[in-house]
């Protein structure tokens, strides 16, 4: 297994109710299947948060890992982290609902 | 007789040195081509206040403004609007608020007050419907923001009147003093605090117990309640509701674009303890809400215990956490807040305030200030003492805080030494809380603002987070992916030149930005143009409404080049362009301007050698008096 951190913000921290977990996850999981992973330990109304009606990922969720920003519209040639990406031990993974103005 | 509804239909004009109080009445031409608020200042300064006019001289004029939706029953419909030459900048200034004195105005029957001349000693101005007087404010000058506001009240007997004060920045004419607009908002930057404190002019007291009439009632409430119910279906809503604009930081900081050290990073290692969630643990008492807000975004906060212990703010700000928090390397949050009211109280912008003393401490870690300079202080980063003591010493112009009184533009020239490379400016106002090597549009955007380093006028939002729904709704699919992308520069100019003229709408109409027109950006152009047929009855296709925001920031930029402003002060510090950022997802950026600022010029119709609007473009905006061309620069 590999431990990956977690950090919750937000709306995502009064949903989950943390601020920051470690996770157990098997080793090359996908950033898709470990978010599919946290709504399975915090329970089914996290889903809303994390990916819209039709399973992609929600429009108004931010990730970065490894504080990098993951691209929802990913493209494999540019190099950025997407939602297929394989998770190693000791990444970071941090949460956010897509809010902006400031 | 005033043709539309939605206004007062007349305004005052204060003449403080004779102490005249003339009621004029609204030009229809002015609503029709600048409806209000913004508009109407920029119109009233480029027509009255030219270049041979000082800031602080009697011959400025402080435009306090409304707009047609404001004290309406519609959503975020409390702001106000100040204009003025300002003293930081020497070029266009205006600030803008919310709270309750707009709409109070309003109610009160007037839709703006104009103030020139200096009175003889200290006043303010009572507005009671229709009794309208200056009265005595010499027991008053020296008082803070807050006081004043409270012998106000006490001396009228009334709780409810709403209230902008200067502090004893403003009295002391520092160049970033702002007007407090009752306890819960600024009208912050550019200095118009310091123009209301050279003219004498304490306050502002403002009753009224009228109403603002609509046009079409049926279709209005049918608009209002389509908007509020839009509003709390946001996906985004919750979050900006439960923290305010601080709910943004810790996201921010993981983009890179959290200024911290005056801008040496874009994200401090301590985010986490004066992030949002911090805040909400450690101060947060209820939320507390504009005139006619459904988003809610203020907070009361208490410090519960402590050296602040009972300290409370009306609000606390994004901004804020950055200037006197990450900008300085204070990671105590208690203190950020207690300089925060602090500020609020003194009558300071607490994001000058904050960025100059952020441009001090890296001159001392330069060693270009040493304590011969500073009077003995010392100005290690994060040291809470000396940057609550200098707030105090700027507000009040003593030792080497009337230095850091007059700006970093101006404190850097005058310490020479190479200082100005850390003066983090443009067209002298201090750059808010955002970094462009991490969002592109956020670069652009502080240098083509036309009061100098800003977010507000162009407000891109949308390409912060990096994520394409609200990209998609506005402009269409195919500027995606990269309008939503915060790192990239394409199509960002379009972003810019459309935010800056729906903003100078916003500002002009009384919405907030913050409130679903750019936060959110649930509002747009045909909401507002929908909202000002029902309210006033004006006609008002979108192409119309465009067109009247292209108009106002034309003038403005027109106002601007007749002050001398030129392409060459379209210009960020280099630190932008030849240190890449260490920070999050902007790690190794750096920021070109200048493809950006040529394509944005372009769209704007303006010469790209000098930034000036040409005359083939005022033409068509109907300005062609404002030719930058015609005039002596």
């Amino acid at each position: 297994m590999i431990a990956v951190e977690v950090r919750y913000y937000n709306m995502l921290r009064h949903r989950t109710g943390a601020q920051r977990e470690t996770v157990a996850l098997p080793p090359g999981m996908t950033l898709r299947a470990a978010l599919e992973h946290l709504i399975t330990l915090h329970g089914p109304r996290l889903r809303e948060m994390l990916f819209a009606p039709g399973g992609e990922l929600s429009p108004h969720l931010v990730i970065f890992h490894n504080q990098r920003l993951v691209r929802r519209d990913h493209d494999h040639s540019s190099g950025d982290p997407g939602p297929g990406l394989s998770l190693a031990d000791g990444d970071e993974l941090m949460l956010f609902p897509a809010i902006s103005g400031g | 007789m005033f043709p539309y509804r939605g206004y007062a239909g007349k305004w005052l004009y204060v003449d403080l040195t004779t102490g005249e109080i003339e009621p004029r009445a609204y030009e229809a031409t002015l609503a029709e081509e600048y409806l209000g608020g913004n508009g109407f200042g920029t119109r009233l300064l480029w027509e009255h206040v030219g270049p041979d006019v000082a800031p602080l001289s009697p011959e400025n004029l402080l435009i306090v403004a409304t707009g047609p939706l404001c004290g309406t029953p519609l959503p975020t419909s409390g702001r106000m609007e100040v204009v003025g030459k300002s003293p930081l900048t020497g070029i266009y200034g205006d600030a803008n608020a919310g709270g309750f004195f707009g709409p109070e105005l309003k109610f009160a029957g007037w839709d703006a007050v104009v103030f020139t001349g200096r009175a003889a000693h200290p006043v303010y101005l009572r507005v009671a419907d229709e009794a309208v007087e200056l009265r005595d404010a010499r027991d008053l000058w020296g008082l803070t923001t807050s006081a004043t506001e409270d012998h106000i009240r006490q001396a009228l007997r009334d709780e409810k009147i709403k209230t902008a004060t200067i502090g004893p920045a403003g009295e002391n004419r520092v160049r970033y003093a702002g007007i407090q607009v009752t306890l819960q908002r600024s009208a912050a930057r550019c200095g118009l605090g310091a123009v209301m404190g050279s003219k004498n002019l304490k306050a502002i007291a403002v009753r009224g117990h009228g109403q603002v009439t609509l046009a079409d009632p049926d279709r209005f409430r049918q608009l209002n309640r389509d908007l509020r119910r839009r509003l709390r279906e946001n996906p985004v809503y919750p979050a900006v509701h439960a923290h305010g604009t601080p709910g943004i930081a810790a996201l921010m900081n993981a983009l890179g674009r959290f200024p911290t050290r005056n801008f040496q990073s874009g994200s401090y290692e301590h985010i986490d303890r004066i992030g949002a969630d911090a805040l909400e643990a450690r101060a947060f008492v209820r939320h507390l809400a504009c005139y006619s807000c459904p988003v809610a975004c203020d907070k009361l906060y208490r410090i519960p215990d402590g050296p602040y212990a009972g300290t409370t703010l009306h609000s606390v700000e994004y901004e804020t956490l950055s200037a006197l928090g990450a900008g300085i390397a204070n990671p105590d949050l208690d203190s950020i807040l207690f300089a925060n009211r602090l500020c609020d109280d003194l009558g300071l912008d607490t994001i000058s305030t904050g960025r100059s003393i952020s441009f001090a401490m890296e001159l001392w870690e330069k060693g270009i200030l040493t304590a011969q300079d500073t009077g003995g202080l010392t100005l290690e980063w994060g040291d809470v003492e000396t940057t609550l003591k200098l707030v105090e010493m700027i507000a009040r112009r003593q030792g080497f805080g009337d230095l850091l009184a007059e700006g970093v533009r101006r404190a850097a020239a005058a310490i020479g030494r190479g200082a100005e490379a850390y003066a983090m400016h443009v067209k002298g106002m201090e750059i808010p809380a955002q970094d462009g090597r991490a969002q592109r549009s956020m670069g652009l955007a502080h240098v083509t603002s036309t009061r100098g380093a800003d977010h507000l006028k162009a407000f891109p939002t949308i390409d912060e987070t990096g994520y394409p729904e609200e990209a998609r709704r506005r402009y269409g699919e195919g500027y995606l992916p990269e309008l939503a992308d915060p790192l990239a520069s394409r199509h960002k100019p379009m972003l810019v030149k459309d935010g800056e003229d729906f903003g100078a709408v916003v500002d002009s109409v009384g919405l907030c930005k913050s409130g679903g027109t750019f936060v959110l950006a649930e509002i747009y152009w045909p909401d507002v143009a929908a909202a000002l047929e029902a309210v006033t009855g004006m006609e008002m296709p979108v192409v119309r409404l465009k067109c009247i925001g292209e108009r106002i920031y034309n003038l403005q930029r027109c106002y601007d080049a007749w002050h001398g402003v030129t392409r060459a002060d379209d210009a960020l510090p280099r630190r932008f362009a030849e240190e890449p950022s260490p920070s999050g997802n902007a790690r190794g950026q750096v920021i070109d301007l200048e493809p950006m600022l040529d394509e944005y010029y372009t769209l704007r119709g303006w010469d790209r050698s000098t930034g000036w609007p040409t005359e083939e473009k005022l033409r068509e905006l109907g300005l062609e008096e404002a030719s930058p061309w015609q005039r002596p620069g």
